[in-house]
């Protein structure tokens, strides 16, 4: 046989591209194929990427264990960070004690040239506070109607891809969503707002919902939608806690942010011919957002119940949950091992300054008393670890703001790839939670003492890696 | 930098095997699997503690240095030095 300048033969040829064709067949008949962008758009299979050992749970079933009968539509105003609601706990000379010597504390602190509330560290941290935003948002004069066009028409899962990829445009990092079903109507959507002017959430049948004098309304008729966002924090930041403008200037970002994402959510909605029910303040969702950002898998519940942890962005993340009539494909809870392993470690109990953090490792169905009266601050039906909202809310303002807690967390990590290592064994591996967690305190992570160093790293823009996520890696 | 250390490491094991064909020794199976556990160390140790640094957790790079670093160091002259003492002897 001939070999020529060839070392293989026709015959060797000939079954090499037999083999390359019936691989390429094979491939092509598992992978998935679409012809136009549309078609794409609607693939289930185009979700956003997630680390390998996040893997996802049923609807409504998240790691952190609910009692769907126990629970019912909370009151905005019944939260530690609420004045009214301290003194009902502390009594109101107790409350104002506590708030005059926050004042005092501050004012001293930045006198005093105070590290982490310096004069630069509270010019940061006053900056962010910019809310022009409402329940219905801006009136765009740009509509189907105007542009003589019908609505959008898409599938839910068309609906989803291009919300998803609007909202990262706009601001956010990930974005899960929700049906609006009687259940959550009934249990999670509150009762009132949490805002001053107290409005009460209701259903009427209307159309489309508006916001009244004394209510805030939606339409009872028509299904709506939950979509829950992050939006993270930087990390350096945090670790600056306690006593740190610096970290109010990081936890604080998300408001801003907020303030510029929900308007721009908001008129996208509208030119889509759909609307867009918002935030009154950037702080007053109609849900609790840890809710639905538990429950639509963008995280998992932690051990201080007023935190919660993405596997992605960590402890350190802004969570935001809006209500629309565009039609949405729902998202399951996950299950990453993040809060089995908040049931070992108590990183975060130990280090808050106001000891307000369970150090149980049994979570409780049961709501503990706080200062003698039933707590109205935690709606019952989670079977988690049970935060003090009020004594973290009225002690952390008394030694110039903390977010000790989240800064020192187990999974307050960076970009080094130990991380991801970490984060995949405990996934997968709950055994060594307990040599984990020590591991974590014996190399020294957690909150650092010197913090005016913030200013002299090298930080991504608005503190957090947007790019890593994209990739479906953690950090 | 890792493609600096793979062209060290890549130079290093070719003079290694070329010296061992010099010198007609062969390593036992054990003196293989403690240098190869002793190396894998030496670049986790170099990853993690670069990686610590960069992340500015200086107590985290002295540990990895401490927990992963040692043990190379310990399991890369061991097998060295039974390879040597076992070639002295013959």
């Amino acid at each position: 046989m001939s070999k020529f300048h060839s070392m293989v033969s026709r015959r060797d040829f000939m079954k090499a591209v037999g083999l390359t064709g019936a691989g390429l067949g094979a491939a092509s008949a598992v992978s998935p194929v679409f012809h136009d962008v549309d078609e794409f758009m609607s693939s289930p299979a185009a979700e956003w990427k997630r680390p390998w050992y996040v893997k996802n749970r049923e609807m409504e079933d998240p790691t952190v264990e609910l009692d769907w009968s126990l629970m019912y539509r909370s009151d905005g105003i019944w939260t530690g960070q609420n004045n009214p609601t301290q003194d009902y706990f502390l009594g109101a000379e107790e409350g104002a004690k506590r708030r005059a010597a926050a004042a005092a504390y501050t004012a001293n602190a930045v006198q005093k040239n105070q590290s982490g509330l310096t004069l630069r560290d509270r010019a940061l941290s006053s900056g962010n506070y910019m809310y022009p935003i409402s329940f219905i948002g801006p009136v765009s004069s740009t509509t189907p109607e105007s542009l003589g066009v019908p609505k959008w028409q898409g599938t839910p899962e068309e609906n989803s891809k291009m919300l998803r990829a609007a909202m990262i445009h706009f601001g956010a990092a990930q974005v899960g969503m929700a049906e609006i079903t009687d259940r959550v109507k009934t249990k999670l959507i509150r009762e009132y707002d949490k805002d001053a002017s107290h409005k009460k959430y209701m259903f009427e049948d209307v159309p489309v919902g508006y916001e009244g004098a004394d209510k805030l309304v939606f339409p009872d008729k028509v299904q709506l939608y939950d979509f829950a966002f992050t939006h993270p924090l930087n990390k350096e930041m945090f670790r600056s806690s306690p006593s740190s403008d610096l970290m109010s200037a990081g936890n604080s970002m998300r408001y801003s942010q907020f303030s510029i994402i929900q308007p721009r959510v908001q008129t996208f909605m509208q030119v889509l011919g759909y609307t867009c029910y918002g935030y009154t303040r950037p702080f007053n969702g109609a849900i609790p957002a840890i809710a639905t950002a538990t429950l639509t898998g963008l995280g998992e519940g932690a051990r201080n119940n007023g935190a919660f942890i993405s596997p992605e962005f960590g402890p350190c993340v802004g969570l935001f949950s809006l209500i629309t009539d565009l039609p949405l494909e729902p998202t399951p809870p996950i299950d990453a091992g993040m809060w089995r392993f908040c049931q070992t470690c108590t990183k975060c109990a130990d280090e808050c300054p106001a000891q307000c953090i369970s150090k149980e490792h049994e979570p409780t169905w049961d709501v503990p008393k706080i200062y003698g009266k039933e707590d109205t601050t935690h709606i019952p039906g989670r079977k988690q670890f049970w935060t003090d909202g009020i004594a973290c809310w009225s002690y952390k303002a008394t030694i110039g703001g903390c977010g000790a807690c989240m800064g020192t967390c187990t999974f307050n990590t960076d970009v080094a790839n130990i991380h991801t290592v970490v984060r995949a064994t405990l996934s997968t591996t709950p055994i060594f939670n307990s040599f984990l967690w020590q591991a974590d305190k014996f190399f020294g992570y957690g909150v650092h003492e010197d913090k005016e160093a913030w200013w002299d790293m090298s930080q991504p823009t608005l503190g957090f890696d947007t790019a890593h996520v994209t990739m479906g890696k953690d950090y | 930098m890792w493609l600096i250390i793979s062209f060290v490491l890549g130079a290093l094991l070719l003079g290694l095997v070329m010296w061992l064909r010099a010198r007609h020794v062969s390593l036992t199976w054990y003196e293989w699997v403690l240098g190869i556990i002793g190396l894998a160390l030496l670049l986790s140790t170099i990853l993690f503690a670069t990686d610590a640094l960069g992340e500015t957790e200086p107590k985290a790079a002295t540990m990895f240095l401490l927990v992963l670093g040692i043990p190379a160091v310990i399991l890369l002259a061991l097998s060295w030095q039974l390879t040597v003492r076992r070639v002295n002897k013959a």
